[in-house]
């Protein structure tokens, strides 16, 4: 049963490097054995998560999903994305319409009800929506027995009970235990009730799924609240890991506000307190910066916040995920430029082009450009025949052009939102792969202050 | 071509046409009703064929790859919307509409003339054509036929509509009615001298006339005598009585020439598809099987689910079981129902897409039905699915009566209405057309005659109409079509 210790002890064979090599030991000797390490750089891990789904390498990005659908993308194309081999999907969403019963009496079970069974994916049930952060938690209290939670159906009080009912349904690979999520500035006197009640539910809801056999073959995750109260965050972590069977941890509520500084500093308190075989996740930390920042700090899952957050405003990412392809990004712009622009693709491009170096950086800004990402509202792009990021194999860059994008947003067009969520994931999934290579070749480090160094030139020298 | 049984006709005995840019060639006819291959500069067609609509470039949440897969061979743009945003000018800079929004088969647009109904309240007609207001930037904007032309010219569509002066079929004034019929003749001069790119593509007339038939036929007889690559059959899906539209689908498909393409304008409910069908028509476009799908509405061969019903709350079927399309092998309605109460898009691009797989499977049926010389019991078929209880519509019989084939099983088998049983009496006063329909049931030869006899028929269709009628009002279809 994974909610005993049992595996942690008999499973010595299977255990992961990371497995034995403890920090402290409180009750560190319970974790389950799924995941392993298999080579660090520079603080980041390079790691292996076996489930029954197959072996997802880590770091890794889980695609969002909202009430079972991948947002936008219909099972085709997410076909079209065969390197997201994880989703991250929210088990509130589940308590009520529909409810779990209606997932565990679908033929084939809750994942085949959500299409999420063929081709296997890794399957993260979270006790939160990523991309949207209600702050109901932390206005209406939460009582001992039960979270207060804002979900589709309005607002809605949940215990452990009922959320891991709802988690199992989904038949996860992965799940998060239930914790009164609040935001990083929430009152002095709120958090450590918070940090009670999520203290309190873990053993609740790790009670609750040792009966479900859904959840036999599934690791847990436990949640670590505490606002910005660095003591409180410890004080979770504490208690959190001193409950076996769990398989890791997730540093809960952060993108609320808090300063880099104390992300940091949560996160390397928070992880201190579990072995280094615990599976570690952080929650809504988004883009590329802060995507490297937390894999400095050992890192493995990541949820994808940030693309919600880019496709709703307009967005294609557009950063190069190697140094190679920032050569040749910038081969391509500084080349044979004349030829770009006379090639006649864009009239705004070659109008643009003519300019000085000066006054192209202001046309940068008012295409609503950075070093990252590109925004599709731009009227700079209404006449620019290119995909949106040239050298693109995805199915939005290999069909279509960032002129065609710029309309279908103008025009309110849903086929927009589909075009973009696939080009970004696609790209994100690229550089958290490029990230994996840096640290398997051991060059983690060099990687990171590479891409830092990109953010500062822009920063800095505007590019 | 036709399958076993009698050998089918040479080609050549067979009705076709071709232009410049247009080749039509009709490869089986069963009655009325034919199949055929449509040859546009961008893709070889089959008809009848259902056209999704793309109003501003793109079928709303789906990717023209997924169009692709679905097997849509023509898709509709709209000139009015487009013209707005983004510009026939940048469409035309970015090589057209096939380039700009990627799509490789074949296209059609309007000409702008529709949105004269949709957005009325916006426009001012008059001889030189019709003043709009932008609904986006309310900038005032005259379109003339000559206009229309030349800013599908630069969309670059396979199939182009000329402009024409459409009327809401609901509209009492005769008056009208008679100046929009003469009008629409003599804009369709100013759209062929406008025309600048007949080679690439075609120019499709409308035939207008309200629901007046003396009208259908001077609009016939004028725009007939022009001889464009094909024609349309415009004024109609406005919400006008059934019974009229079908009479009016009727006489124009008999009037227009048989070796060329024929299309209704505005039509999608699946049943209005099967008896127009019947009668001759081969294209149909309507924005009914998208928008249904957004407000939860899934096409299925019994009719439409309502999925936001909670009755779906455990259904665990997928939305057509006899559908193969990607969402009916991967989600039932117990998933979709919550999502769709929701309105969520994910929901809406997934009802979209069966929608669509509905829509082209239907085709796919009655263009296989017709090959095989099956046409009539095929519609038999649909209409007994879609009106279990026997409470046909009196418009489907008079379709039907007017296409010759025969109901008459299907009311007997019922307990039902009186009122049924008294249009099945209303339509034996047809005679000779009648018995026609009777020998359709065993051979779909036997309504050879009728094609001929559509005079025959409609007086059949005068009588029936006497025949009282207790169309259940959920047989009425809701949610006109825009």
């Amino acid at each position: 049963m994974p909610a005993c210790c049992s595996a942690g002890h008999s499973g010595g064979s299977r255990a992961g490097a990371g497995m034995h090599a403890h920090r402290h030991s409180s009750g560190c000797s319970h974790m389950l054995t799924m995941f392993k390490v298999v080579s660090t750089s520079d603080g980041a891990r390079r790691g292996e998560l076996a489930t029954a789904s197959g072996t997802l390498p880590t770091p890794a990005l889980l695609v969002y999903t909202h009430r079972g659908g991948v947002l936008n993308l219909t099972p085709d194309l997410l076909e079209k994305l065969p390197d997201a081999q994880a989703v991250q999907i929210d088990g509130l969403q589940f308590v009520n319409q529909p409810k779990p019963e209606v997932l565990q009496q679908a033929p084939g079970g809750g994942r085949r009800f959500l299409a999420l069974d063929a081709p296997p994916r890794v399957l993260v049930a979270t006790a939160r929506d990523p991309a949207i952060y209600e702050y109901l938690g932390a206005m209406r209290q939460a009582t001992k027995e039960w979270a207060s939670v804002s979900i589709h159906t309005g607002a809605a009080t949940v215990t452990a009970e009922q959320y891991v009912e709802a988690v199992a349904a989904l038949q996860p690979d992965l799940w998060v235990a239930l914790s009164d999520d609040i935001p990083n500035d929430s009152r002095s006197d709120r958090c450590p009730k918070s940090v009670d009640r999520t203290v309190a539910w873990l053993p609740a809801c790790m009670a609750a799924a040792a009966g479900a056999p859904a959840l036999a073959g599934a690791g847990a995750l436990a949640a670590v609240q505490g606002g910005q109260y660095v003591n409180e965050r410890i004080r979770c972590a504490e208690a959190a890991a001193k409950q076996p069977g769990l398989a890791g941890v997730v540093v809960a509520a952060l993108g609320t506000g808090e300063s880099p500084e104390l992300r940091a500093t949560i996160i390397a308190e928070v992880t201190a307190r579990f072995p280094e075989g615990a599976l570690r996740m952080v929650s809504s930390v988004g883009t590329p910066e802060d995507v490297l920042e937390a894999v400095a700090q050992g890192i493995d899952l990541f949820d994808s916040a940030h693309l919600v957050n880019l496709v709703a405003g307009g967005y294609a990412l557009s950063f190069p995920v190697t140094p190679e392809e920032e050569a040749a990004q910038q081969a391509a712009a500084a080349g044979p430029p004349p030829a770009a622009g006379a090639a006649g693709e864009t009239a705004a491009a070659a109008g643009a082009a003519a300019d000085g170096g000066a006054a192209q950086e202001q046309c940068a800004a008012d295409r609503g450009e950075d070093d990252s990402k590109i925004n599709l509202w731009s009227l700079a792009y209404r006449t620019d025949a290119r995909p949106l990021l040239p050298g693109c194999s995805c199915f939005a860059c290999a069909n279509h052009t960032r002129a065609y994008l710029h309309h279908l947003l103008q025009t309110h067009e849903m086929t927009a939102q589909v075009l973009l969520e696939l080009h970004n994931t696609h790209h994100y999934l690229r550089f958290f792969a490029a990230i994996r290579d840096g640290i398997a070749a051991g060059r983690f480090g060099e990687y990171r202050a590479w891409f830092l160094g990109r953010r500062q030139r822009w920063l800095v020298e505007g590019r | 071509m036709a399958g076993a049984g009698a050998p089918p006709p040479a080609l050549g005995d067979l009705p076709s046409s071709s232009s410049p840019a247009l080749k039509f060639q009709v490869l089986a006819q069963c009655g009325r009703a034919r199949a055929s291959r449509m040859t546009l500069p961008h893709y070889v067609c089959e008809t009848p064929m259902f056209m999704p609509v793309g109003t501003q470039g793109s079928v709303k949440g789906l990717t023209s790859g997924q169009l692709e897969d679905l097997g849509c061979q023509v898709i509709l743009g709209n000139t009015y919307h487009l013209e707005n945003r983004p510009g026939s000018e940048l469409v035309a800079e970015m090589g057209g509409l096939h380039s700009f929004i990627n799509w490789p088969r074949g296209m059609l647009t309007d000409s702008g003339g529709f949105q004269m109904v949709s957005l009325l309240h916006l426009a001012d007609i008059s001889e030189e054509g019709v003043t709009f207001q932008s609904p986006t930037d309310g900038k005032r904007m005259l379109l003339t036929p000559e206009h229309s032309i030349q800013v599908q010219n630069r969309l670059g569509a396979d199939i182009i509509m000329a402009l024409d002066d459409v009327v809401p079929s609901t509209a009492a004034d005769a008056a009208r009615f008679e100046e929009a019929t003469h009008r629409t003749t003599r804009w369709i001069d100013r759209c062929i001298a406008a025309h600048g790119r007949p080679h690439e593509q075609n120019l499709f007339a409308i035939v207008q006339g309200g629901l007046d038939e003396r009208l259908r036929e001077i609009s016939l007889k004028g725009l007939v005598e022009r001889d464009t690559p094909g024609y349309a059959i415009g004024g109609l899906a406005g919400g006008e009585d059934k019974r009229s539209f079908v009479k009016v689908v009727s006489q124009c498909t008999a009037g227009l020439p048989a070796g060329k393409p024929r299309y209704v304008m505005g039509i999608g409910y699946p049943l209005d598809i099967v008896i127009c069908s019947a009668l001759g028509a081969d294209m149909y476009d309507s924005v009914y099987p998208t928008r249904t799908a957004r407000f939860g509405v899934a096409l299925v061969p019994d009719g439409v689910l309502k999925l936001k019903n909670s009755a779906y709350a455990r259904d665990y079927r997928p939305l057509d079981e006899e559908c193969g399309c990607m969402v009916c092998r991967r989600y039932t309605r117990a998933f979709l129902h919550p999502l769709a109460a929701k309105g969520l898009a994910f929901a809406a691009n997934l009802i979209t897409y069966h929608n669509i797989a509905y829509m082209m499977r239907l085709s796919a049926q009655i263009r296989q039905a017709i090959k095989e010389g099956r046409y009539p019991e095929f519609v038999r078929q649909f209409v007994a699915r879609q009106f279990p209880k026997g409470d046909i519509p009196d418009w489907v019989r008079d379709g039907c009566q007017l296409a010759g084939i025969s109901l008459d099983g299907l009311a007997a088998a019922t307990g039902v209405a009186t009122a049924a049983a008294g249009a099945a009496g209303g339509q034996a006063q047809g005679g000779g057309a009648a018995a026609a329909a009777a020998a359709a049931h065993r051979d779909s030869g036997g309504v050879a005659g009728v094609a001929g006899g559509s005079e025959a028929a409609a007086a059949a269709v005068g009588a029936a109409a006497g025949a009282s009628s207790t169309i259940a009002a959920e047989q009425q279809q809701p949610d006109r079509q825009g």
